[in-house]
């Protein structure tokens, strides 16, 4: 399994650049053939994005954070629990060294923790630790040097700011140039479609992705006539609030969250989600289902996206 | 006479009534005067009584407020003091990074001084090397023009005699043309259209351009890039041709897709690039054929640029249309076989050039001469380490655990033998050489023919840490799937209702108000809390309604009696004035406990119980 050993490789150099990740992605998932079709961003993604994206939301690496800017750096190895009918789930993020795990699967085992492994495609082994109470599992962590974080979802959703219109002494302004490629998002159709920068500063509200092809690409909310730098999901979650275009789709019985892939929801809410199963969203057609998320999880992220509960 | 004394005596009795009746009147207006008097001191005393009560009860609460504010107050001095001395523990770190950092600086510009000069001493020797060549070369072509001409006019003497069987050449006959190593080349000036410039700074150091490809799943070109080298002393970020580029590992900075590539392939390609006030210049010299080998060898994945095709390695093979039959023909010499062919139909193969895939060659092939366009493609018989797979770390260093295959490139004889650390080397089924220890942990030597290299594996250094990666004003900042006080110190993590956010701990005086946030509605969140609360008490206990509101148990630990206020200073005075009035208030409320368990109950009782013991012991003194 390449990620593993790409997530080793994540570990062992603690910190990075963007391009040294995607030559570490080329050099390990080379032999595999492991490659997927650029597509779109409402589609399958290339496989260094796929594996970026799933390593930042099971909370292994930090990318373009604060103190990795222009990078990635590892996060130290913590156990996320979050609480279940049956007792108290851990899924195990951050670096890992062989050391390491092994360490912690003898400490689980001796503890009476039950242990799973899973894999997926473009993730490392999902490792996840049952046990009846908070108290074994942090136990586990004292005796292994983990961090431990309890009810993990909750805590992360706790402290993020919901998707609202920004105030207006934090506007900017569009990148200057003319080799800016410049998209527009479709409410309706829930598309990028291509415009000008004329048409973007003309507009009163929308949302705006300029693309270069050495730069990262930029999303840019028009709101009230000024002009905001946003992330990409928290701009589209004010503009669809505003076009009432309702989103989220759960069902409580399966404890599932569904929602359109192009309107993927912030990484950090996301990753809220993600832990709660310990594994990233499914995806078909379009669409990412998270799993094992409970009605709590599910209503604290509705109403950090501003969505009603369908 | 007797009439007047008894009108006397009549008007007598009339006064006497009158006096009597006014007294009377007068004597009743007193009584009633003071009762009056005695009921409104009653109602004044009343009043008086009720508003010493109203004010004792005002002053009750605002001191309980006040020591709520305090110990707010207290907790953010708190965390101010642990902020100002985190900065200023960072500040000076960030003093001795900067002396360090100078330090390197002035090493570091010594050692780029001492570079630039040797470089320029190389390219001095390169352009000399480069004008024999030149010369060389043209010597050559007048030569083999010289000779086809004499062939020619011999074979048309030769017409009519039987043609002779061919002797088998190491390379199928070809035009000469030049092939430029891939090593930096003199300033040349430019053809075409690009802009021209000259060499003017002699302290300039020429760096390679190499070539990068990355083939998409479809079978056509994902990325065609070119990849500025990076040498020891550079600096991590510099500008190339205006545009900042970051260094992508130690040996180059990061890729630059190209477009039109095809055409800037025709002429020498040359970039410029600053940093401060140092140069340098890079150069990919225009030819008609370029090698790129697997990442393994070349260093660049999928496919980097490398000077010939590397025996038993595989290759890309990007050539002019019109070199297709030699340039087949050659790699047939070399042992290819099932290569494929992409043209510029393909997606990505640029105009005007071919794409060779899947270039294995297995048989070392003799050059012609020097200068001989497709030397580059005849393998060398050198041997060469090839290291494949593995998680590398840096150039030759490899995680321990997951070692390299160790190969060898070039044609290996019967006699060929390995040595690792001075143990003699053994192939394995695959190939590679192993020898006992070769993938302990640390340095090791491999010898090989008449050559020697070192390759190291390391263990992974788990010194971690945590970091304020995502912080959105809220106390608390995110890293990976914890949170943590943004203050650094070691506080508690609670979940908490929103409806009960005053938080009692089981020491007198740790006492602590949530601020909840008012944008999201939600039925708990998780705080964080200087101390490990045991009680989650509503807002305002004294006015909670008893209908719904609910003393919550977060944690059962026994009250911890209190030693000694008397010295204590006004903060922790306060801040066990509000524990006390906290849990009295509540108590007095009777409200009710929202897990009514017997433990529960006697928990709260012992916690109402030194409440109360507290109040009356220590009241005065705390005063």
């Amino acid at each position: 399994m390449k990620a593993n050993e790409l997530l080793l490789w994540l570990s062992a150099r603690h910190e990075g650049s963007w391009q040294q990740f995607r030559a570490a992605v080329d050099e390990l998932h080379l032999d595999n053939g492991e490659n997927v079709p650029n597509q779109d961003d409402d589609g399958e993604l290339p496989l260094h994005q796929r594996l970026r994206l799933n390593f930042e939301l099971l909370a292994h690496v930090e990318f373009f954070a604060h103190d990795c800017e222009d990078g990635w750096r590892i996060v130290p190895p913590t156990l996320a629990a979050h609480p279940m009918a049956s007792g108290v789930r851990a899924v195990f993020c951050g670096a890992r060294s062989p050391a390491l795990q092994a360490r912690v699967l003898s400490a689980a085992s001796d503890l009476g923790c039950k242990v799973e492994v899973l894999n997926q495609f473009g993730v490392p082994d999902v490792l996840r630790f049952t046990a009846s109470d908070v108290a074994t599992l942090a136990k586990l962590t004292e005796q292994t040097g983990l961090h431990f974080q309890a009810d993990a979802p909750l805590a992360i959703l706790s402290h993020l700011p919901p998707c609202d219109p920004p105030r207006r002494q934090n506007s900017s302004e569009f990148p200057t140039g003319d080799e800016w490629n410049i998209h527009e998002f479709d409410t309706t159709a829930l598309a990028w479609s291509q415009t000008d920068r004329r048409k973007a500063r003309a507009a009163r509200t929308g949302m705006f992705r300029f693309r270069h092809r050495f730069h990262r690409p930029s999303y840019f909310l028009r709101w009230s006539g000024a002009t905001f730098k946003v992330p990409r999901a928290v701009g589209l979650y004010i503009l669809l609030k505003r076009s009432r275009q309702d989103l989220l789709i759960y069902d409580a019985l399966t404890q599932t969250l569904r929602v359109k892939a192009i309107c993927r929801p912030p990484k950090l809410l996301e990753r809220a989600l993600a832990l709660c199963s310990g594994l990233p969203p499914a995806y078909d057609s379009a669409i990412l289902t998270y799993a094992d998320v409970p009605p709590e999880i599910e209503r604290h992220a509705a109403d950090l996206l501003r969505q009603p509960l369908r | 006479m007797t009439k007047f004394f008894l009108l006397v005596l009549l008007g007598l009795a009339g006064v006497a009534a009158w006096a009597w009746s006014s007294g009377h009147r007068v004597k009743k207006q007193l009584a009633q005067q003071k009762e009056h008097e005695d009921a409104r001191l009653k109602a004044e005393a009343k009043r008086l009584a009720e508003e010493k009560k109203s004010a004792r009860l005002a002053a009750e609460i605002k001191a309980q407020e006040d020591a709520r504010l305090k110990a707010e107050v207290e907790a953010k001095r708190l965390a101010e003091e642990l902020r100002l001395a985190e900065a200023n523990a960072k500040a000076e770190a960030q003093a001795r990074e900067d002396a360090r950092l100078k330090a390197e600086a002035e090493a570091q510009a010594k050692s780029e001084a001492r570079l630039a000069a040797e470089a320029e001493a190389k390219r001095v020797a390169e352009e000399r090397r480069q004008a024999e060549a030149d010369e060389k070369t043209r010597l050559a072509a007048e030569e083999e023009a010289q000779r086809l001409k004499e062939e020619t006019a011999k074979d048309e003497e030769t017409l009519n005699q039987p043609a002779e069987e061919a002797n088998p050449e190491p390379i199928p006959p070809s035009k000469p043309r030049d092939y430029r190593p891939l090593a930096p080349v003199s300033p040349t000036t430019r053809q075409g259209g690009g802009p021209t410039r000259t060499n003017r700074q002699p302290q300039n150091v020429s760096l390679e351009l190499r070539l990068q490809i990355d083939f998409g799943r479809d079978g056509g070109v994902k990325t065609l890039a070119l990849v500025p080298e990076r040498r020891d002393g550079m600096p991590k970020q510099i500008e190339i041709e205006g545009s900042r580029r970051n260094e992508w590992n130690d040996n180059y900075y990061d890729a630059v897709p190209a477009e039109n590539l095809g055409d800037c392939l025709q002429h020498n390609v040359e970039w410029r690039g600053r940093s401060g006030t140092r140069f340098w210049r890079w150069v990919l010299s225009r030819r008609e054929i370029h090698v790129l080998a697997s990442g393994d060898v070349s260093g660049l994945y999928q496919f980097g640029s490398v000077p010939c095709l590397v025996l038993d390695a595989d290759h890309a093979v990007l050539a002019a249309v019109s070199l297709r039959e030699d340039v087949e023909a050659a790699l047939g010499v070399a042992g290819c076989s099932n290569f494929m062919v992409l043209d510029e139909t393909t997606p990505g193969v640029p105009s005007g050039w071919l794409l060779f895939r899947d270039v294995k060659p297995t048989r070392a092939v003799q050059r012609r001469d020097e200068a001989h366009i497709l030397n580059a493609l005849c393998p060398l018989r050198d041997i060469m380490p090839h290291y494949v797979g593995g998680i590398r770390l840096t150039r030759r260093t490899w995680l321990a655990g997951f070692p390299p295959r160790i190969h060898f490139t070039g044609e290996l004889e019967e006699s060929f033998s390995v040595m690792i650390d001075g143990h003699p080397a053994q192939r394995a089924p695959d190939g590679a050489f192993e020898a006992t220890g070769w993938d302990d942990v640390g340095p090791h030597d491999l010898w090989y023919g008449d050559g020697r290299e070192t390759f190291a594996l390391e263990t992974i250094d788990e010194n971690w840490e945590r970091w304020h990666a995502h912080d959105f004003g809220t106390g608390a900042a995110i890293c990976g799937g914890s949170i943590h006080h943004v203050a650094g110190a070691r506080w508690q993590q609670v979940r908490v209702p929103v409806s009960n956010p005053l938080l009692v701990g089981a020491r007198p005086g740790e006492v602590f108000f949530c601020v909840m946030r008012g944008d999201v509605r939600c039925e708990f969140v998780t705080v964080l809390v200087p101390f490990t609360p045991v009680w989650a008490l509503p807002p305002d206990p004294a006015f909670a309604n008893k209908q719904t509101s609910r003393i919550v148990l977060l944690n059962s630990a026994d009250p911890i009696p209190l030693v000694e206020i008397r010295n204590a200073n006004s903060g922790a005075r306060h801040s066990v004035r509000a524990w006390i009035s906290t849990i009295r208030r509540a108590g007095c409320k009777q409200l009710a406990l929202e897990t009514e368990t017997n433990s529960a109950k006697d928990l709260w009782r012992n916690y109402r119980n030194l409440a109360k013991h507290l109040a009356k012991q220590n009241w005065r003194a705390m005063q």
